[in-house]
C-alpha cells in the first residue's frame, strides 16, 4: 500500500446553528438514507457528581425515560418502539448522549419526545425506586459479577485522586445510589438539562432549513438554564503519575488478568493523537508489537485482536488502557513484566514508519466505519461539536492521526507512556494471593 | 417559563421502502453477492463457507471452531505476524465466525483495497500453514480461555442450559467452541484433515455490502476462485435431554446475581409461521417493550433487562429466554418468568402488545438495513438459506398482515411450556431451597 490515500474520508457538509436559548443545532443532510438519526449530547457527566451521589449522572439518564409533561412514564420507548426506532442513552464521565434513529416520517416524534424530557419531567417516588433497583442490577451484573468486572472503577481509582473530577466510574456505589433522592433527581434536571448545555444533530435527507424549523418548533420554548455550571477543574500537574502505581486484587479468577492504565493527553491536546498512535503499535490489532511478543513469541496471554485503546477525555488527561489475560500458569508478574518490557522498548526502540502506518490504517477504517452508519455519524457530530465548540472538526477528526510521525511517537512514549508513568492492576485468583 | 409542545406530532406519510438491490456474479467456485449503498464509503465483506460445528464429532466439538482460528495464525507463506500485518496495512481486521451451519471469514475496507483483502483472504482458506505446533497453540489458548471463563456466572449457565434442554449426542449441546475437554481431545492432524475436506476446495460465496462505485468486486473476488468440492451435507437429529420441565443448578460461589436461562425445543428454519413468529417474540420477549421486560425489570426492578428469542437452524431449533438477577430474588424471578411464558401461551397475546410488536418491526426494516454491516449480515443469511432475492421485501409484506390470533397460534405451535430446561446459575445454597419450593420441576445440581 502507498501512503492511505484509499482511506481518505469523505468531507461532511453541516449546518451549525444557535437557537436563542442557547441549543446548538448541527445538521448533516444526507441524500442517501432514509432515516433520520437524532442525537443529543448534554454536558454533563460522571464528572460533575456531588460528593455522596456517585452514580446519579447515570441514574438520571434512566429517570428521562420515566415520563415527562405530555408523555407519561413508559410511553417514551413504546412510541419509538412502535415507529420502528433504534433508541437508547449512555453516560460517561463528560457527557450524557441521549439518541435514536427512526424512519424519516417520524423524525418529529423524535424530536418531541426529546424536547418534552429536556423541558419537563415529571416522576415519581415509585419511578425512582424502580430505576435505581435496575440500575443495582445493572451494576452487578456489568461490574460486580464479572471477573475483573471492576477493572473500569479501579483503574478511575487508581489514576486520579477521589476529588479530581474522574476519580470515580459512572456506575457509582451502592450506598449513594441509595441515598438519591426524588429532589436530587429534579434538582439535577433543573441544573443540567438545558438547550444551553446540549448539542442537538440531525442527520437525515431534509432541507437543514426544514430540520431546523422543525428544532424550533419543538425546542424553542425551552428556557435556558439559569447558568450553567463550568467545566470542573481537573488540571493535572503531570500526566505521569508521581510514584509508579502496582495493586493486586483478589476476584474470582481462574487465571489472572492484569490492566495497565497511563494518564495520556487529553482529547484536542496537541500530543493525544501520537498518545493514540503509540498505543496502538503497542496493542492495536494482531500486528502490534505487544500481539507478536506476548502472544505468538513468549505465548504468555490470550490472542485479542485489541490490546489497547485509548479514551477522548477532556478534563486534565484521558486515559491509555492496555487489558490483558494470562494464559494458564502464567502469573500476573510475568505478564506485567513482558507488557511492561514493551512499553520501555516504544521508548528505547521507537516505531519506523510502517509500524505508525499500519496503526493509522486502522484508525482510518474505524473512522469510515463511524462515518458508513448514520447513527454512528450522528453521535460523532455530536461528541466533537461539544468537545471542540466547532462540528467542522468532524471533518479534520481523523488529520491528526494521520499528521503522527514515528519522532513523534518516539517521544510522547517518552513523556507518557513509560513503564513508571503509569499505573498496573493484577486481577488474581483468590487462593493465589 | 418553558413552552412545550403538547400535542404528539403525527407522521408524514410513509414511503415505500425496499431492500437494497444486489448484484450476482457466479465463475468458477464463488458465488458473488453485492449490494451498492452510496456513500457508505467502507464495504462490509464476508466469505461464505458452508460448512460449520455441525459436523464436529461428538466428543471433539469445537473442532470447526478451532480450525477458524488456526488458519489466521499464518498462511499463504506468510507467518502469522506477517498476515496480521499484510491485513492491517490495509485497514482490514478479519474475523472467522463459525456457526452451527456455515462459517464465516468477515472483515471491512475501503472498495479500492477490497482486492488486496481478497487475495489474503484467499491465502487463508485456500493455504494456510495449519502446522501442527500452531494448531496446538490455538487449541491450547483456546482451552485456557475457556477455562477462565469458569467463575464467569453468565458462561456457566449458557455451558449447562445446552446439557440441560440436549442429550450428550446432540451436537447443540455444546456451543459451537466445544469444551476444555472436547478440545484436549484434538490433535492437529484431525484439524488439517478437516480443512483438506470441508474448505480447501469448498465453493465459496463472497457478501459485498457498501459504495461500489469504481469497485469490480468481481474481478477483486477472482483470487478466491477455484472451489470444486461441494458442501458436505451434515444433518442433526435434535432429541430432547428432558422429559418434564427441571431445574439445573451451577453453583458459583461468590456470585451476587444468578443467571436464568429458560430453554425449551422450537421449530427448524421454515417450520414455522415465521411472521407470526417474529411478531409474537418481539412481543413477548424479544424488545424493551416486551411483556417479559416490563414485568422483570420495568415492574419488579428484578434485572437490568430480560429477554429471550428463537434460535432456528434447519434440522431444529429452540427457544430461550433469560435474564440476570440479585440473588435474593431468584427464586421469585424464576416464577415470573415461567409465568409470563405459560400465561403467554395459555391466554395469548393481547391486540395492543401483537400491534406494537408488529409496527415495530415493520417500520424497523429501514432501520435495521440501514449500513453496510447490517446488509451484509442479511444477504449471508439470504444466500446460506438460498432464499430469493426479495425475500426481505416478502417478509416485510407478510409481516404487515399479522394480526393477534395469527401471533398466537405461531407462538403456541413454536414454544411448548411444558417441557422448560431451567438453568440457574449462582450462589447455590442460597437459592436451592427457594428454587425447590416452586415446585417446578425436579432440582438437581450440575456443574
Amino acid at each position: 500500500m502507498s501512503g492511505v490515500d484509499p482511506l481518505e474520508p469523505p468531507r461532511l457538509e453541516l449546518t451549525d446553528t444557535t437557537l436563542d436559548n442557547g441549543l446548538r443545532v448541527v445538521v448533516h443532510r444526507d441524500p442517501s438514507t432514509v432515516l433520520a438519526s437524532v442525537n443529543l449530547w448534554y454536558g454533563v457527566g460522571s464528572r460533575d457528581e456531588e460528593v455522596g451521589r456517585t452514580g446519579f449522572a447515570h441514574l438520571f439518564e434512566h429517570m428521562m425515560f420515566q415520563g415527562s409533561a405530555n408523555v407519561p412514564s413508559g410511553d417514551h420507548f413504546k412510541l419509538l418502539e412502535e415507529v420502528g426506532a433504534s433508541l437508547n442513552a449512555t453516560t460517561s464521565l463528560d457527557r450524557t448522549n441521549y439518541f435514536e434513529t427512526v424512519p424519516l416520517e417520524h423524525l418529529d416524534l423524535a424530536l418531541w419526545l426529546e424536547a418534552d424530557r429536556m423541558g419537563s419531567l415529571d416522576v415519581s417516588l415509585e419511578n425512582l425506586d424502580n430505576q435505581r433497583d435496575v440500575v443495582k442490577e445493572e451494576k452487578r451484573q456489568r461490574y460486580d459479577n464479572q471477573p475483573a468486572g471492576t477493572l473500569w472503577p479501579d483503574v478511575l481509582h487508581g489514576l486520579f485522586d477521589p476529588a479530581h473530577p474522574y476519580g470515580h466510574a459512572p456506575i457509582g456505589s451502592m450506598e449513594d445510589l441509595d441515598a438519591a433522592s426524588l429532589e436530587d433527581v429534579q434538582r439535577f434536571h433543573s441544573t443540567w438539562y438545558g438547550p444551553d448545555n446540549a448539542v442537538l444533530t440531525v442527520v437525515a435527507d431534509l432541507d437543514p432549513q426544514e430540520v431546523l424549523r422543525r428544532v424550533e418548533q419543538y425546542f424553542g420554548g425551552i428556557e435556558p438554564l439559569a447558568g450553567t455550571p463550568s467545566v470542573p477543574d481537573g488540571d493535572l500537574p503531570s500526566f505521569a503519575l508521581d510514584t509508579p502505581a502496582r495493586r493486586e486484587v483478589t476476584d474470582r479468577m481462574v487465571d489472572p488478568v492484569v490492566c495497565s492504565a497511563w494518564r495520556i493527553p487529553p482529547y484536542r491536546h496537541a500530543d493525544h493523537a501520537a498518545a493514540l498512535i503509540g498505543l496502538a503499535v503497542l496493542g492495536y490489532g494482531r500486528g502490534s508489537r505487544l500481539s507478536r511478543a506476548l502472544t505468538m513469541d513468549q505465548q504468555l496471554v490470550s490472542p485479542s485482536a485489541r490490546f489497547t485503546s485509548g479514551t477522548d477525555f477532556v478534563v486534565g488527561a484521558a486515559i491509555g488502557l492496555g487489558r490483558f489475560e494470562a494464559r494458564s500458569g502464567v502469573t500476573a508478574d510475568q505478564v506485567s513484566d513482558a507488557v511492561l518490557g514493551e512499553f520501555q522498548r516504544l521508548v528505547d526502540d521507537p516505531p519506523g514508519i510502517e509500524e505508525v502506518q499500519r496503526a493509522q490504517a486502522l484508525f482510518a477504517v474505524d473512522w469510515l466505519e463511524t462515518l458508513s452508519d448514520v447513527a454512528q455519524r450522528a453521535d460523532a457530530i455530536s461528541r466533537i461539536t461539544q468537545l471542540t465548540g466547532d462540528p467542522l472538526h468532524v471533518n479534520d477528526e481523523l488529520d491528526g492521526v494521520l499528521a503522527v510521525t514515528p519522532d513523534d511517537v518516539a517521544r510522547v512514549a517518552a513523556d507518557v507512556l513509560a513503564p513508571d508513568a503509569g499505573l498496573l492492576l493484577s486481577y488474581v485468583p483468590e487462593d493465589a494471593a | 417559563m418553558t413552552t412545550l409542545v403538547t400535542q404528539r406530532p403525527t407522521p408524514d406519510a410513509t414511503p415505500d421502502w425496499q431492500f437494497p438491490a444486489v448484484e450476482r456474479h457466479h465463475a468458477d467456485g464463488v458465488q458473488v453477492v453485492a449490494a451498492h449503498l452510496p456513500a457508505r464509503p467502507l464495504l462490509s465483506v464476508t466469505v461464505l463457507v458452508e460448512a460449520g460445528a455441525n459436523s464436529d464429532p461428538v466428543g471433539q466439538e469445537g473442532i470447526a471452531s478451532l480450525l477458524g482460528s488456526a488458519v489466521l495464525r499464518g498462511a499463504g507463506g506468510r507467518d502469522e505476524h506477517a498476515l496480521a500485518v499484510a491485513f492491517e496495512r490495509v485497514g482490514a481486521v478479519p474475523g472467522v465466525a463459525v456457526r452451527f451451519e456455515r462459517s464465516e471469514i468477515s472483515l471491512e475496507v475501503p472498495g479500492a483495497l477490497l482486492g488486496e483483502a481478497m487475495a489474503l483472504v484467499a491465502d487463508v482458506l485456500r493455504n494456510p500453514a495449519l502446522a501442527d505446533d500452531e494448531v496446538l497453540r490455538v487449541r491450547d489458548s483456546r482451552i485456557d480461555r475457556l477455562r477462565a471463563r469458569t467463575t464467569d456466572t453468565g458462561f456457566r449457565a449458557g455451558r449447562a442450559a445446552g446439557h440441560n434442554l440436549w442429550t450428550d449426542e446432540t451436537r447443540w449441546a455444546v456451543g459451537s467452541a466445544g469444551s476444555a475437554d472436547s478440545l484436549s481431545a484434538i490433535e492437529p492432524s484431525a484439524v488439517v484433515d478437516l480443512h483438506r475436506r470441508a474448505w480447501a476446495t469448498a465453493p465459496l460465496a463472497v457478501i459485498v455490502a457498501g459504495d461500489l462505485r469504481g469497485v469490480d468486486v468481481a474481478a477483486a473476488c477472482t483470487p478466491l476462485a477455484g472451489g470444486t468440492g461441494t458442501a458436505a451435507d451434515v444433518t442433526v437429529t435434535p432429541t430432547a435431554a428432558l422429559e418434564g420441565t427441571r431445574i439445573h443448578l451451577v453453583d458459583v460461589p461468590g456470585a451476587v446475581q444468578s443467571v436464568l436461562d429458560v430453554r425449551t425445543v422450537g421449530p427448524a428454519f421454515g417450520d414455522a409461521d415465521e411472521p407470526g413468529l417474529d411478531v409474537a417474540a418481539t412481543a413477548l420477549f424479544g424488545s424493551f417493550s416486551s411483556r417479559l421486560n416490563l414485568r422483570l425489570r420495568e415492574e419488579l426492578g428484578y434485572t437490568y433487562g430480560a429477554s429471550g428469542g428463537f434460535v432456528r437452524l434447519r434440522d431444529g431449533g429452540w427457544a430461550r429466554a433469560g435474564c440476570s438477577v440479585r440473588t435474593e430474588v431468584t427464586a421469585d424471578a424464576v416464577r415470573e418468568l415461567v409465568e409470563v411464558l405459560r400465561t403467554t401461551v395459555a391466554d395469548g397475546l393481547d391486540d395492543a402488545e401483537v400491534a406494537q410488536a408488529r409496527e415495530n418491526l415493520v417500520r424497523k426494516f429501514p432501520v435495521r438495513y440501514d449500513g453496510p454491516g447490517a446488509v451484509n449480515g442479511a444477504l449471508v443469511r439470504r444466500v446460506h438459506n438460498d432464499l430469493p432475492d426479495d425475500e426481505r421485501d416478502q417478509r416485510l409484506a407478510a409481516l404487515r398482515d399479522v394480526n393477534t390470533a395469527r401471533a398466537t397460534a405461531a407462538l403456541r405451535d413454536a414454544l411448548g411450556t411444558d417441557r422448560l430446561a431451567i438453568t440457574v446459575a449462582g450462589a447455590g445454597d442460597e437459592v436451592r431451597e427457594d428454587l425447590a419450593a416452586l415446585s417446578l420441576g425436579p432440582v438437581e445440581d450440575v456443574d
